[in-house]
This record gives structure tokens, C-alpha cells and sequence, in this order.
């Protein structure tokens, strides 16, 4: 920076309204949905976009960056940007948000914010304020906040701001249309925090060093120099790159002013706040209201005497949704039924007719058959369960139970090195253990989801084997289904126990909102459920026919019947199955449910002693192969690799102790 | 100094400066969520952890947390410590 240059509080504002922050052509515009978790972002990109994003009620929904065609301008982008609480960044969620704004150059931002919570939202406002791109803010959830007796002066709170402001109700598309108008006619945000000396002074001195060396920024210098400062870790890394040689310089100042006063991160939030507060309450009248029925069963849900009915409620009929009508009636009438009474029978002669040669028919309606058992599989074993999963899932994620298990689960949660809050993972992995790992970017610690994500490929089963073990264990007795759930349970926590404690770092105590209790909107749920289907089929299908594939080919060319004897020790000795069961294991390799549903196909040949046995170890099998690319995904192959090779012998040796304790007990 | 752990379920209080003990990580959290010295606090709930209400938005404290947000209150809005 030229030292003798001085530049005015009006020149320096003046790069921040003006000049600093790119500004896109008119063309091709994009528009970037920004907010705290858990605002209804989301259902906002689904009313502006038409296109369907992961939407819940509860934290962290949204953990990567979403974006469609805007309906309301042609060309124009919309981006869903993971919730965010505060700026400078701190979580993978914030830095995903900050990542968008400084990366996408949006065009306007759109604020969606809880009209319930006027003051933190407005924290949020200024932080974006600084960054010099206009905006609009949507204040979202207003019936909520009107049964609650808050009214807010929208025409006040706009003239404040220097921008629109809008109520909304995204679940009913209240205020969208006016949303949309805002965000094609963005204002920058006149309100400002006013920061304490000596902080005031270091950012305008950054800002300054900014301004010199940099004449465009995706955001404006100020709010650069403001994150910078509270060491945003972002911006350090996009100023590393654009200025590197102004670092060195940037970062003794900052390190001055920390070793007098300590982190500024909690100054600069601090101001905010004040300021936040202050145009909140000029714009805020509440009335007292009486606690809404939604309130009121919120508390139920987590009283100390009823919340443990109302979970085991919520689990039996969660239970006799999937487990009786999707994985046994459902099932029954397509399995036995529509494809072993009439599809695959006409299919069986119709190919047998036709094929030139014999292998293609055995690839096709054989034993091992592409549509005897891959499709078979497929459609009519896992189809009907994970629909009613999906179903039951997508209604209580959207009922806001889910926030509250986390609270329930919390205590139990801690013993095993995590808080409540990876009970969403564990739970979202009871669907789909691959989705279920992406999800683990919800959790505040690298170590957290490396211990959420290890007990999930361990012991955690998909809804396609959840549905399966529930169909075959269930018709045993309900001891059998119970025994197996505290196998699991023990595994999980002896699991937890120890990677809690070889694991290093230290537990993060859980801080959480909790969303309204609300009855879900059906609509909503179908959505969810219909797109959460396509993904899963998109991914099962090919990996079944994949699969029995693989199956076919080891039975024609005689390597399977090799493996199988070379497998009988351990599967007829240690686990007591009979000697076809090592198939399923082998099958179990591709997929866990496709090996659970090889041994549900071997229905009478087993005891129920054998079942147990069989389950508990295909459960606690490796993971499937799309798990297994997630997990490298997230946590790098070598952890997948390892994970892998710890899984295996784990869940040989407990379902070895099971037959053990099983033939003890006199059971096998 | 009562912490808001200690408060009986139904009572408003009013934030002071948390436990210095407190990782600044998690005060900052807190401030985040709203919870800034100076703004009131309704406590709704103290099991199976410390809930409160803050402008109308419910929010969960773990133990180690609520132990070390402090607040000001009258001694009759405060329950004797946990057994």
C-alpha cells in the first residue's frame, strides 16, 4: 500500500456501494438464497426454481450448494447456499456459503430469515451487508411468527435497511412472487454495524491495503477486510491467492490487535448484535400469546415422563408401516405374487423359448438370472420398503421429531465421543447409508463424522435390509427382531466406546434449535420421497444387475461352488449356517441388503437360531460398494480401505459370539 | 452467580457473560444463536437438558453448557443444584 495515500470514510464506502463488489451484466444473472439453518431456504429454491432440493425441518438439510434456473427470469440462476449463523465462518456449512459468495459472483443476495427471530436474523443482514452486493430479505416463516403474537413493521424494517423486505410463508408460497420481484430489483443494505475503536480503525487500515491492491473483489473491501479480521477462513485463503504478496503485512496487524484484545471474531459478532438489536426493536412489537399447539407438543415430545411412550409410539408405528405392511405385505403380493406367481413365469418361458443359447437363458431367468434375481430383487423386495421408508422418514424429518430425538439421544450419544445431533445421520442412514455419509458434513468435527461415518458402515442397516431383516426375523417373533436390534445396539456402542476414546480430539456439547413441531405438508413428503426414490433406484438397480452379474459369472465358470467350500469352515463351523449361506455372504459383498435378501430367500432352510446368526453378520457385513465410494469421498480411500478391512472380521466374530451365546443359551 | 442450569423451568432471566471457562468456539455459537449478555431468557425446560426461549425460538443446552451460562436472577426463580 502507498503510505502517503489517504483515503475518506467516502471514498472507502464508496468502493463498497459502488465499484469493489463485481457487479455481473444483466445476462445471465445469478441469485444466491443465503440464511441461518433451518429457515426454509430450501422450500424457497423450490417455489423460485420449481426443482427439488433435500428439504427437512431440521438443521443442515442443505450441505452443498444447490442451484436450477430461476422461473421468474429467464437465464437467470438460483443458488441454495448451506445454512449459515454467522460471518466470519466457522463451520464446513458457512465456509460452503462464503465459498458461493465470493466464487459465483451472485448478482443480489436473497436473505431468507426466521421471522421468529427478528434480532439474530438481522445479525445475519449486516454481516451480508458488508460484502456490498444488494439484497432483499425474506422474512420467512411468518404465520409462525404471527401465532407466536411477534409484528414486525415491514415498511420500517425496509427503510432501515435500504432494501425490500418481504414476509413469506414458503410452505404455502405466500410472498414468493414478491421475492422474486425483490431479488430482480436488489438495493445494498444501508445498515451498518458500527464496529468499537481500536477495531474500527484496523478495518478501515485493511480495508485501505485492500482497496490499493485489489480493484475488483467479489466482495466488497470493507466486508473483506471484516471477515479477514475475524479470521475467516475462506477469505484468508482467496486473499492468499490474490494478494499474496500484502499477507505477511495483513496478518501482523491482525496478530497485533489479538495479542492486545484477544479473537476478534466475538467483537465483530458483538457489534452486530448491538446493531441487530437495535433496528429489531424499532421494527418489533410482540404481544403476549399464548404457546401455540405446536409448542405445546414440542415440550411433550421431550417431557421427562412421556417422550419415552410417545419414541416407542413413534417406532411401533414407524414398525407396522415398514416393516408389516412394506416388508410383508407389500412384498408378499409382489414377490410371491405379481412376479414369482405370473411375471416370472411368463418371463422364464418366454426367454427359454426364444434364447439361441442356453447360457443366455441362465443369464437371464437362471438361478443367478439378470431378471429372476437382480430385477426380482430390485423391484419386488426392495421397491416396496424402501417406498414406505422413505415415506415414514420423510414425515417425521418434516414434523420437526428429529431435532427433538437429538436432544433424547443426546445423553446416550456422548458415551460414544458424539452429541445428539449425529442421531439425523444415523437415522437418514436407517434409508440409505450412502446418503446417510454425505449427511455427516452436518456434525461441527472432522472427528465426529469420522466416528459417525465408521458406526454407520459397521452397524447400521439400509431400509432395503432394514425391511428385510424386520420381514424375516419379525415372522420368527418379535424376541428374534429384538435380539437382533440389541446385538446391533451393543456392537454400536462397544464400537463408539472405543473409537471415542482412540480417536483424538475432544466431544462438542450440543447447542441445537428446535424447530416447530408441525404436521407435515403431504405434498412435501411425496416430493421428497419420490426424488429420494429415484436417487436410490438409479443406484440399486444397476449395482443388482451389476451383481447377480458378478453371481452369474462365478457359478458358470465354477469359481463360485470354489468359494463357497472355501468358506465352509467359517460359515458352517464358526456361524453354524448352511453351506448355500456363504453365496449370500459373497452377494453381500456388492450390496448388504442384497446379501440379507439372498439369505430372507433361503426362508425355511434356516433356523431361526441360523437366522439370527445370518442377519446379525450380514448386517454388520462391509457396506456397499456405493457406502464404500461415499466414505472415500468424505474421509479419503485410505480410512475407506481400513474401514473395510476392520468391518469384515468384526462382523464374522460377532456372529460367531451370537451362535456361541445362542447354542449357551440352548436357542441353537 | 446463578447459572442457567439452575434456573426453575418458567422463569426469565437475563444473560450475562459466560463462564470464561467456556471455549470461545462454543460462545461464539452461543452468540450466533442469540444468546448475548444483556437479552432475556425464558427457561421452558431443565431435563432432559436446559431449553430455553429465546425471541421465540426454542433452543437445547447440554449440561456443560447451561453450568456455564451465567445470568442474573432472583433467588426465588433459582432451584437448589442438581443431586
Amino acid at each position: 500500500m502507498n503510505a502517503n495515500r489517504s483515503h475518506s470514510w467516502a471514498e472507502m464506502h464508496g468502493h463498497i456501494l459502488t465499484g469493489a463488489a463485481e457487479r455481473p451484466e444483466r445476462e445471465a444473472r445469478t441469485y444466491a438464497l443465503v440464511g441461518a439453518p433451518n429457515v426454509g431456504k430450501s422450500v424457497v429454491f423450490h417455489r423460485l426454481t420449481g426443482t427439488y432440493v433435500d428439504v427437512s425441518n431440521y438443521p443442515g438439510t442443505t450441505v452443498e450448494v444447490a442451484r436450477a434456473a430461476a422461473r421468474f427470469e429467464a437465464g437467470a440462476t438460483i443458488l441454495d447456499t448451506p445454512g449459515a449463523l454467522a460471518f466470519p465462518s466457522r463451520s464446513d456449512d458457512e465456509r460452503a456459503a462464503l465459498r458461493a459468495l465470493l466464487h459465483e459472483n451472485p448478482a443480489a443476495l436473497g436473505q431468507v430469515a426466521d421471522a421468529k427471530h427478528l434480532r439474530r436474523s438481522l445479525a445475519i443482514t449486516l454481516a451480508l451487508a458488508e460484502t456490498g452486493r444488494p439484497m432483499v430479505l425474506a422474512l420467512n416463516m411468518s404465520d409462525e411468527a404471527d401465532a407466536r403474537g411477534v409484528a414486525i413493521d415491514v415498511a420500517r424494517l425496509s427503510k432501515a435497511l435500504g432494501i425490500d423486505v418481504v414476509r413469506t410463508v414458503a410452505t404455502t408460497g405466500e410472498g414468493v412472487r414478491q421475492l422474486a420481484h425483490g431479488l430482480a430489483r436488489a438495493r445494498v443494505c444501508v445498515a451498518q454495524a458500527a464496529y468499537p475503536q481500536p477495531l474500527a480503525r484496523l478495518i478501515d487500515a485493511v480495508t485501505l491495503r485492500l482497496a490499493d491492491r485489489l480493484a475488483r473483489a467479489p466482495i466488497a473491501h470493507r466486508g473483506m477486510a471484516i471477515l479477514f479480521l475475524g479470521r475467516d477462513p475462506e477469505v484468508e485463503a482467496w486473499l492468499a491467492v490474490h494478494v499474496p504478496d500484502a499477507m505477511r503485512d495483513l496478518v501482523l496487524l491482525r496478530e497485533a490487535a489479538e495479542r492486545d484484545g484477544g479473537r476478534l471474531a466475538p467483537v465483530i459478532a458483538h457489534a452486530r448484535a448491538e446493531a441487530a438489536a437495535r433496528i429489531a426493536a424499532s421494527a418489533l412489537s410482540a404481544t403476549k400469546a399464548a404457546p401455540t399447539r405446536s409448542t405445546l407438543a414440542g415440550r411433550l415430545v421431550l417431557h421427562p415422563v412421556w417422550s419415552l411412550p410417545i419414541l416407542l409410539g413413534v417406532l411401533s408405528l414407524t414398525y407396522l408401516f415398514v416393516g408389516v405392511l412394506g416388508a410383508g405385505t407389500l412384498v408378499g403380493w409382489l414377490e410371491e405374487g405379481l412376479f414369482g406367481g405370473t411375471i416370472n413365469p411368463a418371463v422364464t418361458r418366454f426367454v427359454e423359448a426364444r434364447a439361441p443359447w442356453p447360457w443366455l437363458a441362465s443369464l437371464l431367468v437362471g438361478r443367478y438370472g439378470l431378471w429372476t434375481m437382480g430385477m426380482t430383487y430390485a423391484v419386488a423386495l426392495v421397491l416396496p420398503i424402501v417406498t414406505t421408508f422413505f415415506l415414514a422418514f420423510g414425515f417425521l424429518e418434516d414434523s420437526g421429531y428429529f431435532a427433538r430425538l437429538a436432544v433424547l439421544a443426546n445423553r446416550s450419544f456422548a458415551r460414544i465421543g458424539l452429541n445428539g445431533r449425529a442421531v439425523l445421520p444415523m437415522v437418514l442412514g436407517l434409508g440409505c447409508v450412502t446418503m446417510a455419509t454425505l449427511t455427516t458434513r452436518i456434525l461441527a468435527t472432522p472427528r465426529e463424522r469420522l466416528i459417525a461415518t465408521f458406526l454407520m458402515a459397521l452397524a447400521i442397516p439400509c431400509s432395503a435390509q432394514l425391511g428385510v431383516v424386520m420381514g424375516m426375523l419379525g415372522a420368527l417373533g418379535l424376541a428374534w427382531l429384538l435380539a437382533w436390534v440389541g446385538v446391533l445396539v451393543a456392537v454400536i456402542g462397544l464400537a463408539g466406546f472405543l473409537a471415542a476414546r482412540l480417536i483424538p480430539g475432544k466431544r462438542i456439547p450440543l447447542v441445537a434449535e428446535l424447530p416447530p413441531l408441525r404436521w407435515p405438508v403431504a405434498g412435501n413428503v411425496l416430493k421428497k420421497t419420490s426424488a429420494r426414490l429415484y436417487w436410490y433406484l438409479r443406484e440399486v438397480i444397476p449395482l443388482f444387475l451389476a451383481g447377480t452379474f458378478a453371481m452369474w459369472s462365478l457359478d458358470a465358470s465354477g469359481a463360485l461352488p470354489w468359494i463357497v467350500a472355501r468358506a465352509e469352515p467359517l460359515v458352517t463351523g464358526w456361524l453354524g449356517l448352511p453351506r448355500e449361506a456363504a453365496a449370500a455372504f459373497v452377494m453381500g459383498f456388492l450390496r448388504r441388503d442384497f446379501g440379507a435378501t439372498g439369505l430372507f430367500a433361503m426362508g425355511a432352510a434356516l433356523s431361526p437360531a441360523q437366522a439370527l446368526v445370518g442377519m446379525v453378520t450380514i448386517t454388520l457385513f462391509v457396506p456397499c460398494i456405493a457406502s464404500v465410494l461415499m466414505i472415500g469421498k468424505e474421509q479419503g480411500a485410505a480410512r475407506a480401505a481400513l474401514m473395510v478391512a476392520m468391518i469384515v472380521p468384526v462382523a464374522v466374530l460377532v456372529g460367531g459370539l451370537v451362535r456361541l451365546a445362542l447354542v449357551a443359551a440352548g436357542l441353537a | 452467580m446463578n447459572t442457567i442450569d439452575r434456573v426453575r423451568v418458567g422463569a426469565t432471566v437475563r444473560l450475562v457473560e459466560p463462564d470464561p471457562s467456556l471455549e470461545a468456539s462454543l460462545r461464539e455459537h452461543l452468540a450466533a444463536f442469540g444468546l448475548l449478555p444483556g437479552h432475556p431468557v425464558t427457561v421452558v425446560a431443565q431435563r432432559p437438558m436446559t431449553i430455553v426461549l429465546c425471541d421465540h425460538v426454542e433452543l437445547a443446552l447440554e449440561a456443560a453448557v447451561a453450568a456455564k451460562l451465567r445470568v442474573t436472577t432472583p433467588a426465588a426463580q433459582s432451584r437448589p443444584p442438581r443431586a
